[in-house]
């Protein structure tokens, strides 16, 4: 009982010690707070909406979509193949198991934007960079995410297929694809989300998209057209979310 | 044309024997039923057949050639030659029937027909033509998971049959089916071995079952052959010596 009290206490000691530390790092300035009249300006200056760049937006709102589904999709046919050399029971040997595992492992472990400054100087600040950065992360991702299924699938249809004299391939792809084929979807799916928003902030720093054209207008005080084009972010992201429920409780 | 020689399995390191020197030998036209109470190794025996699992000792031959040593391409080849029906069925789930039973012809369809799931006309017709010799050809578009448990076990002697094997394998083929079904896809099983001349090697729970459809019974007890003959030696003294006194 007194343990738990003490480490209760060490808890909230250390979270406390975290906040004030934070705080003054971050240097919060509250005495500015009597200026969120600022804010409010900026959010009056919205109305009445301007719809005159909508047709502009919406293209540009394809293109961040476009950008994530290309980064996702091309992440998903690599991952595929590496999660079978990733996994302990389809691995043809534990030196490629560990290879791969590791290799997906540091892969993970970059950060998106790191990954895309990497590309920067060969393709400038435009899509095809955030493209690049997503595949390699979600190549990475994916990978892990889906030789983890291909360890848990059940060994018994595996089996079966394997008894029939099927070689190895046959076996990974009847004995166990199938079984985590809603998974796999569904993994797939959420990066898809995930990229759909890293998108976003890459065209904020002038990658192309919606966010550019946000960050633009934010720019250039068309705070108006601004509005509309956090509406149509917003609508997207709201229809991702549909979506990714409508189908996840679809596939299985 | 299956010889068990000097068969031990010990799955880890501590661990009793799972089997202790089995040496068998079934002969073409057999209909072998290993009977033993849970646990005795009858599931270790049948999955040495086809090398699902390796012995620690001993070795198994299939017509001469050793499943032991075999590897690879040669695994492969001695496998296509067993076909294997289980207790949980093992179908893939989320395919169709007719697919489940194409299975049987992935040993000799060429690699890429398979892997993009384009199967030859004659293949499909094969296949159909399985289904109807065990009775649910208009299942073959469902979904196998949609399946009741005989009918399940129904796809997958299908898929033997397409296999076209010389040894049936099976590990409790019957164990999760209620009785009057048990009885029905044991008698097809039995008619597979006579119309076919299928060699056959199950395990059973039921020892009414095995007399019903063996030609020749082997028990097995804590690994080790105890009992091998034919079914009306099998009496209740012999039962006993198979399953052990009631604990
Ligand atoms: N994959 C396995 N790993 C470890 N032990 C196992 C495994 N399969 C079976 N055994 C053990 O081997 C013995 C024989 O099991 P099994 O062949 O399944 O018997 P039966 O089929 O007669 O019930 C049992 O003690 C069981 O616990
Ligand atoms: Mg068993």
């Amino acid at each position: 009982m007194m343990a738990v009290r003490r480490k209760v206490l060490l808890t909230l000691l250390l979270v406390l010690v975290a906040v004030i530390f934070s705080v003054q790092d971050a240097e919060l300035n509250f005495g500015e707070i009597g200026e969120l009249s600022n804010s409010a300006d900026f959010l009056a200056q919205m109305w009445p909406l301007d719809f005159s760049m909508l047709g502009h937006s919406l293209e540009e709102t394809l293109i961040t979509v476009e950008i994530a589904f290309l980064g996702t999709l091309a992440g998903l046919v690599v991952s595929f193949p590496l999660a079978f050399l990733a996994a302990r029971n389809t691995s043809p040997h534990p030196t490629v198991y560990n290879g791969v595992r590791s290799f997906l492992t540091f892969l993970r472990s970059v950060p998106e934007l790191v990954l895309a400054l990497i590309f920067v100087p060969t393709f400038g600040l435009e899509p095809l960079t955030v493209i690049m950065a997503l595949f390699l992360h979600n190549g990475a991702v994916l990978g892990k995410l889906l030789s983890e299924l291909v360890e848990a699938a059940e060994p018994g249809p595996q089996e079966a297929v394997a008894s029939t004299g099927a070689r190895g391939v046959l076996v990974a792809l009847y004995g166990i694809v199938p079984q985590i084929f809603p998974n796999i979807l569904s993994h797939s799916f959420y990066r898809f989300e995930v990229g759909v928003r890293s998108s976003l902030l890459f065209g904020a720093i002038g990658a192309g998209g919606i966010g550019d054209v946000l960050y633009l207008h934010f720019k250039t005080f068309e705070y108006a057209a601004m509005a509309v084009d956090v509406l149509l972010i917003m609508v997207l992201i709201w229809f991702l979310d549909y979506m990714g429920s409508y189908f996840r409780a679809k596939v299985i | 044309m299956l010889q068990f020689v000097d068969v031990s399995k010990r799955y880890a390191h501590g661990a009793p024997l799972a089997l202790s020197q089995v040496s068998l030998d079934v002969a073409e036209g057999e209909f072998v039923v290993v009977l033993g109470r849970s646990g005795a190794g009858k599931s270790t025996l049948i999955r040495c057949a086809n090398g699902l699992v390796s012995p620690s000792s001993g070795e198994v031959r299939w017509n001469g050639r050793s499943v032991t040593a075999a590897r690879h391409r040669e695994l492969l080849d001695l496998r296509s030659e067993m076909g294997m029906i289980f207790q949980q069925f093992h179908l893939i789930d989320r395919l169709d029937v007719q697919t489940n039973v194409m299975v049987g012809r992935f040993h000799d369809l060429p690699l890429w027909r398979v892997l993009i799931g384009s199967f030859p006309a004659e293949v499909r017709e094969q296949a159909r033509q399985a289904l109807a010799r065990v009775g649910i050809d208009h299942l073959a578009e469902q979904r196998a998971d949609g399946l009741s448990g005989g009918q399940q076990q129904r796809v997958a002697i299908a898929r033997v049959l397409m296999q076209r094997p010389k040894l049936l394998l099976g590990d409790e083929p019957v164990a999760s089916l209620d009785p009057v079904t048990a009885d029905v896809i044991l008698k097809l099983l039995k008619e597979i071995h006579q119309q076919e001349r299928m060699t056959t090697l199950l395990n059973l729970h039921d020892v009414r079952l095995a007399k019903q459809v063996a030609t020749r019974i082997v028990g097995i007890r804590s690994g080790r052959v105890v009992f091998d003959g034919p079914p009306d030696q099998v009496d209740d003294a012999r039962i006993r010596e198979i399953y052990g006194a009631a604990e």
